[in-house]
């Protein structure tokens, strides 16, 4: 039944949103953006850390359900899921069986195969499944688009881009969770911006991967060159290299060259550089708009205009068989030629 | 004090000349070039005597120093002249075409008793000995990661020569082989390489090298005479105990901008003197007893007096140029190429 608010996706005049899981950090950042937008309503929150729910329910005044099933029984609309990498596949089936619109943070899952059943799941249950690429939302990376989209470059020939962060540590590292270390974690963003700026999709990945900066039992570095269908190619270096005194957490950078000029993007740069006595520490403080806000605020639009998000899953996933090309490549020693299973 | 012949008065031409003329302990003696007016202005900017071609200058006992400043591919030809004539020979980088031709000089200079030296300056720029000193001291802990950009417009020499790949190599021969020289120098040898690379009509070349390191070390080179903005040059290196990063836009101590030329009653600018556009910041960093190019050649020079070994060996240049033909035949073939 649909209010005066024109909700056309949802049973309420506010879309109703739950939170699966605060594993992954950026659940803090949602949590906050959804309590924020007006006509929104962060409407329960369950976590298999009891302890780590109920801190979250009491800090975002929401209630805290014991199992994703007592949340998913309530009246939410929605679910944004930030459970640890392989258990996304497990939280957004059950999300798909309940009817409730799923954002579900990146990577999509750790397989392929896990990837596509989720895919297909959503779409035969009729919900929809959006990742969370937040920096699509970042107004620098829109206007590097639209710059695109007019021809401002010319034709786009090569990207040189980087997604660097600091080694996250916690469940990141253990592979069980995670599926992958910095390869998989900093590929699946830039991967996705490439293929939303050339319209393109990849169809040749070479890598380079390895641990080298941390006592860890995973990926902290690599560097990745992509061949798209069209003949673009781009590099990235997804590597977990900035170091605890690095000013910020690191960075999402492309040198976008075209045949009559180039696009160089540094999508973190809105900054103050701030030297502080009290951290012993020089520190970037942002000022820019806040991404997440934006990717949240896509969602919850999506789901009362019953429209897709603006990275559908489809999108995760094909960002995810880059990723997982890179390790293969990386494996074999040579470039790897990309399948697109479906 | 030693009497040195440059060989061609193109832009390096005319840097290494005034670089002999600061080192007070050479002086140019003759500058050769084909096309006289260049010749003769380059000459008369440092008391020298100015030739079409090389016979006088190698034929004179005097001058004991010949720096080649050609296009790349006349290195060989000019070096082996000048070596058989009994002159030591600096040779601007890349040292030539193919491995056959590098190792042909080295081999001429060897039997003629003459050394030899490739001018990769870039080991002199006192950033990259810095960041090297860094990486080499064990500072930065292991290495993970290593960045390094090199970028400008697409250069327009004498008849084009750059935009022929036969005769300049093109883009990873020319301009790329700085950074892998760098990368041999700072972390040793080569195990493999993949790169991609594009060339446009406009005219444009643009190459992503990825780069593994005998040691483990993952690099990328980007090289591009691609950007339409000025010439700069960045890098990045990560360890595992930190990680150091430049760039040369923006290191940049010292800029002008001076006030546009009043336009003229009849609407025309009036001659601003400096010869620099108005309102455009034209920036500068100055170096006095760093600056590469005089290091470079008072290096050289101490080579050539049997005092040094030189930073720069021949055989590292014939090094380089393997990594810069591997990319060029990675970025042809799609494939990784080996580095022997």
């Amino acid at each position: 039944m649909t209010r005066a608010t024109g909700c056309r996706g949802c049973k309420h005049s506010e879309v109703r949103i739950g939170i699966v899981s605060f594993a992954h950090m950026h659940a803090y950042s949602y949590a906050r953006a959804v309590r924020s937008i007006p006509g929104a309503i962060l409407a329960g929150i369950t976590d298999d850390s009891e302890e780590r729910g109920l801190a979250a329910s009491r800090e975002f005044e929401a209630p805290y359900y014991r199992s994703i099933g007592d949340l998913l029984v309530t009246d939410i609309d929605a679910v944004i899921i930030c459970s640890e990498n392989a258990l996304h596949k497990e939280h957004v089936l059950a999300a798909a069986a309940a009817g409730k619109h799923v954002l579900c943070e990146k990577p999509i899952a750790t397989t392929l195969d896990d990837a596509s059943v989720m895919v297909n799941e959503c779409r035969d249950k009729g919900v929809e499944l959006g990742i969370a690429f937040p920096v699509r939302h970042a107004p620098p990376v829109v206007r590097a688009k639209q710059l695109i989209d007019e021809g401002k470059i010319g034709r786009i020939i090569a990207v040189s881009a980087t997604n660097h962060g600091r080694m996250p540590g916690g469940w990141f590292i253990d592979r069980a969770l995670s599926g992958g270390g910095a390869v998989l974690d900093h590929t699946v963003h830039v991967a996705d911006l490439l293929r939303w700026f050339l319209a393109d999709e990849a169809r040749r990945v070479y890598a380079e991967v390895d641990t080298r900066m941390h006592d860890i039992a995973i990926d902290d570095c690599g560097t990745l060159s992509i061949e798209f269908e069209k003949g673009v190619f781009a590099t990235l270096d997804p590597s977990w290299s900035r170091p605890k005194a690095y000013p910020t957490w690191g960075d999402v950078t492309m040198e976008i060259v075209g045949t009559s000029g180039v696009v160089s993007l540094d999508v973190f740069a809105q900054v103050l550089v701030h030297a502080s006595d009290a951290r012993n520490a020089v520190l970037y403080r942002p000022w820019g708009d806040d991404m997440d806000l934006a990717l949240v605020t896509d969602f919850v639009e999506s789901v009362r205009e019953g429209r897709s998000p603006a990275a559908s899953g489809f999108d995760g996933m094909r960002a995810l068989e880059i990723a997982l090309a890179a390790y293969e490549s990386a494996r074999r020693g040579e470039p790897v030629e990309l399948s697109h299973p479906i | 004090m030693h009497k040195v012949a440059i060989w061609g008065a193109g832009t390096m031409g005319r840097v290494h000349a005034g670089c002999y003329q600061r080192s007070e302990e050479a002086r140019v003696a003759y500058v050769i070039d084909q096309d006289p007016t260049k010749a003769q202005e380059l000459a008369a900017t440092c008391g020298a005597r100015a030739i079409g071609e090389p016979a006088a200058a190698l034929l004179d006992p005097e001058v004991d120093v010949v720096d080649v400043c050609l296009p790349t591919y006349l290195h060989r030809e000019a070096v082996e002249e000048a070596a058989r004539a009994g002159k030591h020979v600096l040779c601007e980088k890349p040292a030539a075409l193919s491995i056959d031709d590098a190792k042909a000089m080295l081999e001429t200079c060897r039997a003629c008793g003459v050394k030899l030296g490739v001018a990769h300056v870039v080991r002199y720029f006192p950033e990259y000995e810095t960041v090297h000193q860094m990486i080499t001291s064990g500072e930065l802990g292991q290495i993970g990661t290593v960045r390094l950009s090199r970028v400008g417009p697409f250069p327009r020499g004498w008849t084009d020569w750059y935009a022929d790949e036969t005769r300049s190599g093109g883009l990873l021969l020319d301009l790329s082989i700085h950074d892998f020289d760098f990368l041999r120098w700072c972390f040793g040898p080569v195990d493999h390489v993949y790169a991609r690379k594009a060339r446009n009509d406009r005219p444009l070349e643009y190459a992503l090298v990825v780069v593994r390191m005998k040691n483990g070390v993952i690099a990328h080179v980007e090289g591009s005479w691609a950007h339409p903005g000025p010439f700069s040059y960045k890098f990045e290196v990560c360890g595992s105990a930190g990680m150091v990063e430049y760039d040369s836009l923006k290191a940049r101590p010292l800029s002008v901008v001076t006030a546009p030329a009043p336009v003229s009653p009849r609407g025309g600018a009036s001659a601003a003197g400096s010869g620099t556009p108005g309102g455009v910041a034209v920036p500068e960093s100055p170096l006095k007893s760093r600056e590469p190019y005089l290091r470079e050649i008072r290096d050289f020079l101490a080579y050539v007096r049997g005092e040094s070994t030189p930073r720069v060996l021949p055989e590292d240049a014939v090094a380089a140029l393997e990594i810069s033909l591997a990319a060029t035949r990675s970025a042809l073939t799609g494939k990784v190429v080996s580095v022997s």
